[in-house]
């Protein structure tokens, strides 16, 4: 109905007007207003509190639902986390400072923690929800700044003990971190030592208060020496257990400083050969992640590349030219080695096609390795084509891990080549302290053997493998 | 579920069959069914120009009036909702008014259908601008004297009696008070209702006085005022019982 009024007060929010029934009413504000006109109104411009009240009930239920579903979502989307990507592995980081990371399947820090006091100085909020690689190097850079890496004391140690053995995705956490590092241009020259380890030594690493890592370093060091304690090994720092256990533990050398002509011109040359490679290889990353998830322990692709390296000395006077190759031949070698050992790596059934592309691949490696060494390898590579050809099916499941494995080490070998004789040496003691002494014996009795094949087979095959060599690249 | 649309068509049908009839020449239904949605075509009209309505003599008022008529006329039934119909009709034509009545006026502003925010410049504003400036130091004249007793205008909002008896009620005793000399003297002179002398002479017991105090007061000033407009509100009220 409609209402006369004349307004007899003006607020910022109403108006007042007395009625034509006397009342004295609240109304809406509208427009311009001035006291003492007469307004007709209805129903609807009636302020009343009523109204009012029941709107902010539905208000505040509005309110109320909200808050209750995001909270239900939030908590759902937190256990559906925990429950798909709980902690995979445990990645721990020592130097003096001594920390652990957990990280989920996607290699993404969920916690960090220090294992002893120095440890808390390098840890940092960031480095929860990132990768572990680039936590890594927050880490170390932390620690150059807090002078725990110093010239003298430059060595740190990386340790991943995975706690799921169903693992479809793997990364390879050592080759991740070198590159990060690499890119880093810090101007230590940084000695990366990289041990793998599990489960069982993770949990003995908790029973005494140890990071894994260290506690791997013990176990090495006490197979050599009885007497060492695993309190020794708590308060050494990684640098001065190294020092003490030389024959022991094998270094690699992240040569940050070292990022000079040498290392960046064969960098770029091998990268530019071998970037489809890289590419493909990445592509196939995961199977190759298949085949190392399938090893009961990655100390035996290690195995593998020590023994790569035992053979460049063996096989080549002229190691570093023939570095590549030789790393090539070797794995060749391998390949029926590995065979011979009953897959030491238990590789399942690889695609067929994957397999010709990788000898694809293999094929065009050393063909961009022939460009950098001398002429005098090409026949070496032939023979080493020759030799893969004529063990074709047998060698298609070794292919890939060797492939990614040659990556690396040839990344890591540019900036090595000064120590690969040390770093044989050490390998090879290394192997025997990594507690695969049988297989490592069989490992380096076999490539002695198949070298001696290999060179029988280079002598033979000679022109005919050229051949089939063409018919192999088309 | 039948039923219920049964009820919709049947509220359709039926005010369909009105307009039925007020084509057909029903004069009554016709005055019926505007007088039933005059608040339909006062809400429609403050929605275009942003104001209230100022009585019926409003120009505004009679346009808006007018295009519903217009519309009942216009209207035919396969064209969808009436009232919507009505509504963009009635827009329309206040649109066309108020751009008009702005045109013979110096500066121009409105709101078209609520879109801008603009103010529209009431184009009566310029003719009866001392009476509004009288109205307004008459209402702000009763606020101080209303304040020198101690009552503030909302407060009466929550204040004044619900009933319409009360209410008359209480206008009775204010109008007493006014009018019998020695009542008005005290009253202003305590700042209050003469409670006790209200009892003895009038009947008038001390439970309503106090309950009903404030409104109370407030009609007695307002009777002692000259502003008529309030006051023919209050005979008004009496009147019409």
């Amino acid at each position: 109905m409609i209402y006369k009024g004349t307004i007899v007060k003006e607020e910022r929010t109403h108006l007042v007007v007395f009625t034509n029934s006397c009342e004295y009413i609240k109304l809406k504000k509208k427009g311009k207003t001035q006291l003492g006109k007469e307004i007709l109104f209805i129903q609807d411009d009636i302020i009343t509190g009523i109204n009012n009240r029941i709107y902010s009930f539905h208000k505040i239920a509005a309110v109320l639902i909200f808050l209750i579903i995001t909270t239900a979502v939030m908590g759902g989307l937190n256990l559906g986390y925990f429950g798909l990507n709980s902690v995979y592995a445990v990645v721990s980081l020592d130097i003096n400072p001594s920390i652990e990371f957990k990280i989920n399947e996607d290699s993404i820090v969920e916690e960090v923690n220090a294992k002893n006091q120095d440890g808390k100085e390098i840890i940092v909020s960031e480095m929860i929800g990132i990768k572990i690689e680039d936590a890594i190097c927050i880490g170390i850079n932390n620690a150059i700044d807090k002078r725990y890496l110093t010239e003298d004391n430059d060595t740190v140690l990386i340790s991943e003990a995975k706690l799921k053995n169903d693992s479809d995705i793997e990364f390879h956490l050592e080759k991740e971190v070198v590159k990060k590092m690499e890119e880093n241009p810090s101007a230590y020259d940084i000695k990366l030592v990289y041990v793998n380890s599990n489960k069982k030594s993770l949990k003995e690493a908790e029973k005494n208060n140890i990071s894994v890592g260290k506690y791997e370093l013990y176990k090495m060091v006490s197979n050599d020496n009885e007497n060492v304690t695993v309190e020794e090994i708590k308060n050494m720092n990684v640098t001065q257990i190294l020092n003490k256990n030389k024959n022991v533990i094998k270094v690699k050398e992240i040569r940050k400083g070292n990022l000079n002509k040498d290392n960046v011109k064969e960098k770029n040359e091998k990268d530019n050969n071998n970037k489809d490679i890289d590419d493909f290889d990445k592509g196939n990353k995961g199977n190759k992640d298949e085949d190392k998830s399938k090893s009961q322990n990655g100390n035996n692709k290690d195995n593998t590349a020590q023994n790569n390296d035992d053979k460049t000395k063996v096989v080549n006077s002229n190691k570093n030219n023939n570095k590549n190759n030789n790393k090539d031949n070797n794995k060749d070698n391998n390949k029926s080695e590995e065979r011979s050992n009953g897959n030491n790596s238990k590789k399942g059934i690889e695609n067929n096609e994957n397999q010709q592309d990788k000898k694809k691949d293999d094929n065009i490696k050393n063909n961009g390795n022939d460009n950098k060494n001398n002429q005098s390898q090409k026949e070496n590579d032939n023979k080493k084509r020759n030799q893969q050809e004529q063990e074709q099916e047998q060698e298609q499941e070794q292919e890939q891990e060797q492939e990614q494995e040659q990556e690396q080490e040839q990344e890591q070998e540019q900036e090595q080549e000064q120590e690969q004789e040390q770093e044989q040496e050490q390998e090879q003691e290394q192997e025997q302290e990594q507690g695969n002494t049988d297989k490592n014996k069989e490992n380096n009795n076999k490539n002695k053997g198949n070298n001696n094949k290999n060179d029988n087979n280079k002598e033979e095959s000679g022109e005919k493998g050229k051949s089939s060599e063409k018919k192999g690249n088309n | 579920m039948a039923k219920i649309l049964n009820l919709f068509t049947n509220k359709k049908s039926e005010f369909e069959l009105r307009l039925k009839r007020i084509k057909d020449g029903d004069k009554e239904e016709r005055e019926l069914i505007i007088s039933e949605y005059t608040p339909f075509i006062i809400k429609t009209i403050t929605n275009v120009t942003n104001r209230y309505i100022e009585t019926e003599n409003d120009d505004e008022y009679s346009v808006g009036l007018y295009a519903f008529n217009e519309a009942i006329d216009k209207y035919e039934f396969n064209k969808g909702n009436f009232l919507s119909f009505a509504k963009l009709v009635i827009k329309n034509r206040v649109i066309d008014y108020l751009r008009k009545a702005a045109s013979s006026k110096k500066t121009v502003l409105f709101s078209d259908a609520g879109e801008s925010s603009e103010e529209v410049l009431d184009p009566r504003d310029n003719e009866d601008f001392t009476y509004n400036y009288d109205m307004r130091d008459q209402i702000l004249e009763l606020q101080s004297r209303l304040k020198q007793f101690g009552i503030y205008i909302d407060e009466l909002v929550e204040r004044s009696p619900k009933h319409v008896d009360t209410r008359l009620n209480s206008i009775k005793i204010a109008r007493y008070i006014i009018q019998d000399k020695e009542l008005k003297t005290d009253f202003y002179r305590k700042r209050a209702i003469p409670v006790n002398k209200l009892a003895d002479r009038k009947g008038v017991s001390q439970k309503v006085l106090k309950r009903n105090r404030k409104f109370i007061i407030a009609t007695a000033v307002i009777f002692d005022s000259n502003m008529d407009l309030l006051k023919n509100y209050i005979n008004e009220v009496e009147r019409r019982d």
